[in-house]
């Protein structure tokens, strides 16, 4: 950790995450708010007004948490049917210059259901899986509207938090409209120029075949001249020597995908290695902003919140519990990987700087343990890096910031709804430890808002813990890991904790498509990602509209302080509080054993 | 040409979707 150039680069990267959040909260206020005014309005107003025009919406309108909760969910099953028929048949749809075959329908349904979660876990390879309009059409216009629903969702309970006596949280359609034509779209305009500029693709072409400069020999299973593999009479494959001296590289509309992928917390690549391939993250300054753009939003809210209700001092405390989190996790994930790991250390085969299995060498050790710790305190789950070839520690903190329940700024909408779930939960704490009604900005938090925090929280540790141990005791489970013991583990718990927390990273030696074409994991992974996306969220509106309807209480010498630090402290205590309590048991299974062999001599 | 799979599949998408309206209600009435 001894690298200024790194302390430097963190330092940077805190300041312009600072600078942009005030900004873009005041911008985020006036696209949130129905009559809001933006410098857009000659441009944005008339599409927004035409698509209500055409939808038939009345934007003076507003919904109870009800009615808002059957709006997202009915334009949630929509757009899931829809994806799901996009992928099934790409094969008869336009801009397939590589003959992409249909998906698998099971497969269909996991990416379906991931990227209209806003998880985009990827059960295949991008650049040999989807054709340019599954890409476009299929899966990027979901990173639109999922981000959309997901800061709609925030801005409700920040509604229901500001109002009093009210029987309405918004209009799902006129804030997933705002939020799309205002916010989302025009900033992915530029970030797609600016991507362009730093030497990302944005195109339509067919794959190019490249010749290579090193020829090399492979191993490969003999074809006969059908295509068919060729095996011995005792069915062993029969393998010949082959020259591979050409390189086939991807091409594709991937700025324009990119942009929101990132802006909008999504985090599925367009090709398999995501934002470590170079196409896909072309600098260190293309690598700099899209971690920046990674929190803008989710930053951005904690000062919409603040505003919202009238109080910037709290936004500005539930902002510093985040950041007291996200930096430790930076730190933890650096200093694990930058101490490497002492068996490769002592083969004298480890890089000088630390770990370097699974990196991409031009991001090096700082790079990437702080994409991976952004990454996944977002529900984004893009890479950098290979989260499974991090050392145990190093990989423990992406798998705990997941199960925290990505509030550490964390996805678009998702980290603030999640994070003042937390904040109810630690007031009612504080309140019993004091002996006093709790309330939360001169609410009373009463048996009801509890009973509806809980069902938010078990739905993601009955659905992690509950899919984790289903999977290890089943031949179907077991069959998809490529590493045995607690790494093999960790695995398996990495991906129903990246589903269910919709963040979509992998401990990529997890195969989820096997070759014999089981469906199970694809299957109990899209369920996973929809009850941590849905099952999470509708009770978050419940709570919504419960506050929203209570009358204010007149603040008193006696009501509890949610600024300063003691209110941040008691949050980051919470937060971690839960987690640990409800994955430490795993965790000591998975990473934490592993470190402790690791430094034993074994690895597995 | 959409087969049984399909069939299935859509069928439990719109079964998750369905529990989920349902839990709309139970939300509601969990006081």
């Amino acid at each position: 950790m001894n690298n200024q150039n790194a302390w430097l680069q963190f330092a940077l990267y805190i300041a312009a995450l600072l600078l942009i959040t005030k900004p873009l909260g005041l911008y985020l206020m006036q696209v949130l708010d129905a009559r809001g005014r933006t410098w857009l309005d000659p441009v944005a107003g008339p599409i927004e007004r035409l698509t209500y025009r055409i939808c038939g919406i009345n934007p003076g309108i507003e919904q109870g948490w009800k009615g808002y909760a059957l709006s997202m969910l009915g334009f949630s099953l929509v757009g899931m049917l829809f994806t799901y028929f996009i992928l099934r048949f790409q094969d008869h749809l336009p801009l397939n210059p590589q003959a992409m075959a249909g998906l698998p329908p099971h497969l269909a349904f996991n990416t379906a259901a991931s990227f209209i979660t806003n998880t985009n876990w990827q059960s295949y390879g991008g650049e040999s899986t989807m054709s340019y309009f599954s890409q476009m059409v299929g899966l990027a216009i979901h990173n639109f509207t999922s981000a959309a629903t997901g800061i709609a969702i925030a801005a409700a309970l920040v509604r229901g938090i500001a109002r009093h006596s009210a029987r309405t949280v918004g209009n799902f359609w006129v804030d997933v409209t705002r939020i799309t034509y205002y916010a989302l779209v025009p900033i992915c305009v530029v970030f797609a120029l600016f991507l362009v500029s730093q030497g990302m693709i944005q195109n339509f072409k067919p794959y190019t075949t490249a010749r290579t400069f090193e020829p090399y020999t492979a191993q490969v299973q003999k074809t006969d001249a059908a295509g068919n593999p060729v095996s011995t009479a005792d069915g062993k494959p029969v393998i010949v020597d082959q020259v591979v001296d050409t390189q086939t590289i991807p091409q594709g509309p991937m700025a324009s995908q990119v942009a929101i992928k990132m802006l909008g917390t999504n985090g599925g690549g367009f090709v398999n290695t995501n934002a470590a391939h170079p196409f896909e993250n072309p600098t260190p300054l293309s690598n700099f902003i899209q971690m920046l753009s990674i929190f803008a939003i989710p930053s951005a809210l904690t000062y919409y919140l603040g505003r919202m209700v009238k109080n910037q001092r709290h936004g500005w405390a539930v902002w510093g519990a985040m950041f007291a989190m996200f930096a430790a996790g930076v730190l933890v994930a650096w200093h694990s990987e930058a101490a490497g790991n002492p068996i490769h250390q002592g083969m004298g085969v480890a890089a000088a700087d630390g770990n370097m299995e699974g990196k991409e060498v031009r991001f090096g050790i700082f790079n990437s343990a702080l994409f991976a710790t952004i990454t996944t305190d977002a529900s984004c789950g893009a890479v950098n890096a290979m989260h499974d070839s991090f050392t145990p520690l190093g990989g423990l903190v992406p798998l705990f910031n997941i199960e925290t329940g990505e509030v550490i700024f964390g996805g678009v909408g998702a980290g603030l709804y999640g994070m003042l779930v937390f904040v109810v939960l630690a007031v009612f704490i504080a309140g019993l430890m004091v002996g006093r009604t709790p309330e939360y900005l001169g609410k009373k938090i009463e048996a009801y808002d509890v009973k509806l925090v809980m069902l938010v929280l078990m739905a993601l540790a009955t659905t992690i813990l509950g899919f984790t141990a289903w999977a290890c005791v089943t031949a179907w489970g077991q069959a998809g890991l490529n590493n045995s013991g607690p790494h093999g583990f960790s695995e398996i718990l990495y991906a129903y904790s990246s589903s269910v927390g919709n963040n979509g990273s992998a401990f990529a030696g997890l195969t989820a498509f096997p070759s014999d074409g089981n469906p199970h994991w694809d299957i109990t992974l899209a369920t996973a990602m929809l009850v941590g996306r849905f099952m999470m969220i509708v009770p978050l509106l419940a709570l919504a509209g419960n506050l929203a309807g209570k009358k204010l209480i007149p603040a008193s010498v006696g009501t509890f302080k949610v600024e300063g630090l003691t209110f941040a402290a008691l949050l980051v205590g919470t937060v971690l509080l839960v987690g640990a309590l409800t994955f430490l048991p795993a965790l000591a299974m998975g990473p934490i054993v592993e470190h402790f062999l690791m430094r034993a001599g074994t690895l597995f | 040409v959409p087969d049984m799979n399909d069939l299935i599949y859509v069928a439990i998408s719109v079964a998750f979707f369905a529990i989920a309206a349902a839990y709309v209600i139970f939300c509601g009435k969990v006081r």
